[in-house]
């Protein structure tokens, strides 16, 4: 038997396969996020560098400022396929994943301004970094509220995906907005984010949680694009026979 | 075990920000789950009116 890709581009077929999987990823998410935060809390020393224990927000806002990051690029990377093949599931996907992805970077910048308040002394600063992960959630509501605005959901699909398309430019800024190779010419405030000289069972617990964090957002997400199949084939006989 | 969980003097903001992470990943999925039903719901009520008009 040979596994077709296009078979599961089929609403239809897809809705039971999600179902099947969302147990797996509810699983490996709540095992990984825990092992993680366990290993951050009971295997790490109370310091980092010149931080105290509040560091120890790192966990968390870590593994939501990159799903945040990730999210984004995935829910453009379904817009493209839907706009290029024309594939009602894309853009299913791409509005499921529009939503975790605006919790994620909601999280991230709260998280991010109780952290820069006990280390920097301030909630917020017009730091690129932060100004940019702004810039990102503003991007995920105007997606959301885009699509929102339109009736025609075949419509609002394509607009937000085009949307979504032009906010692309901003993921690598964000990446590369705190590794300024001249201080002088772009200061930030933000810590650069090198792995070097974090301490080893810091930087385990912290990749556990993250990857704890994308099992999370696949599990939701597959939650969400299944409500939104049935939104939109409550018309058709398979729906009416679940 | 408070030395735990006063994280240094720091207790608020680092649990702070666990139960608010925590908190919306756990909100978020109930959401999900009452909207699954509410569809179902809404779903199965179709069938029934379908069901009436035929007879």
């Amino acid at each position: 038997m040979t596994f077709s890709w296009f078979k599961y581009a089929a609403p239809i077929n897809f809705y039971p396969l999600a179902g099947k999987v969302i147990p797996l990823f509810w699983f490996l998410a709540i095992t990984l996020t825990s092992f993680g935060l366990y290993w951050g809390f009971f295997q790490t020393p109370d310091v980092l560098s010149d931080q105290k224990q509040y560091y120890r927000i790192i966990f968390v806002h870590v593994a939501a400022s990159w799903m945040g990051m990730w999210l984004y690029a995935m829910m453009v990377f379904w817009g493209l396929v839907g706009l290029v093949f024309n594939t009602r599931l894309s853009f299913m996907m791409a509005k499921a994943t529009s939503t975790t992805g605006a919790l994620m970077a909601f999280i991230a910048l709260i998280s991010g301004a109780v952290w820069g308040k006990v280390s920097w002394g301030t909630w917020w600063d017009w730091d690129p970094r932060l100004t940019m992960s702004l810039i990102l959630m503003f991007l995920y509501i105007g997606y959301i509220a885009l699509h929102s605005a339109i009736d025609n959901s075949r419509r609002a699909d394509k607009a937000a995906a085009v949307l979504s398309l032009v906010g692309l430019a901003i993921v690598p800024v964000i990446y590369y907005s705190v590794n300024c190779p001249n201080p002088n010419e772009c200061s930030s405030l933000h810590q650069e984010s090198s792995f070097k000289g974090v301490e080893s069972n810091i930087l385990l617990g912290m990749l556990i949680t993250a990857l704890g964090f994308w099992m999370y957002s696949f599990a939701t997400i597959l939650m969400r694009v299944r409500n939104i199949i049935l939104e939109r084939e409550i018309n058709t006989k398979w729906v009416s026979e679940l | 075990m408070s030395e735990f969980f006063n994280m240094g003097g720091y207790g608020y903001h680092v649990w702070g920000v666990i139960l608010l992470a925590l908190g919306i990943m756990l909100i978020e999925p109930i959401n999900l789950k009452l909207q699954r039903k509410t569809l179902l719901q809404r779903i199965q009520r179709n069938k029934r009116i379908e069901k009436n008009r035929r007879k």
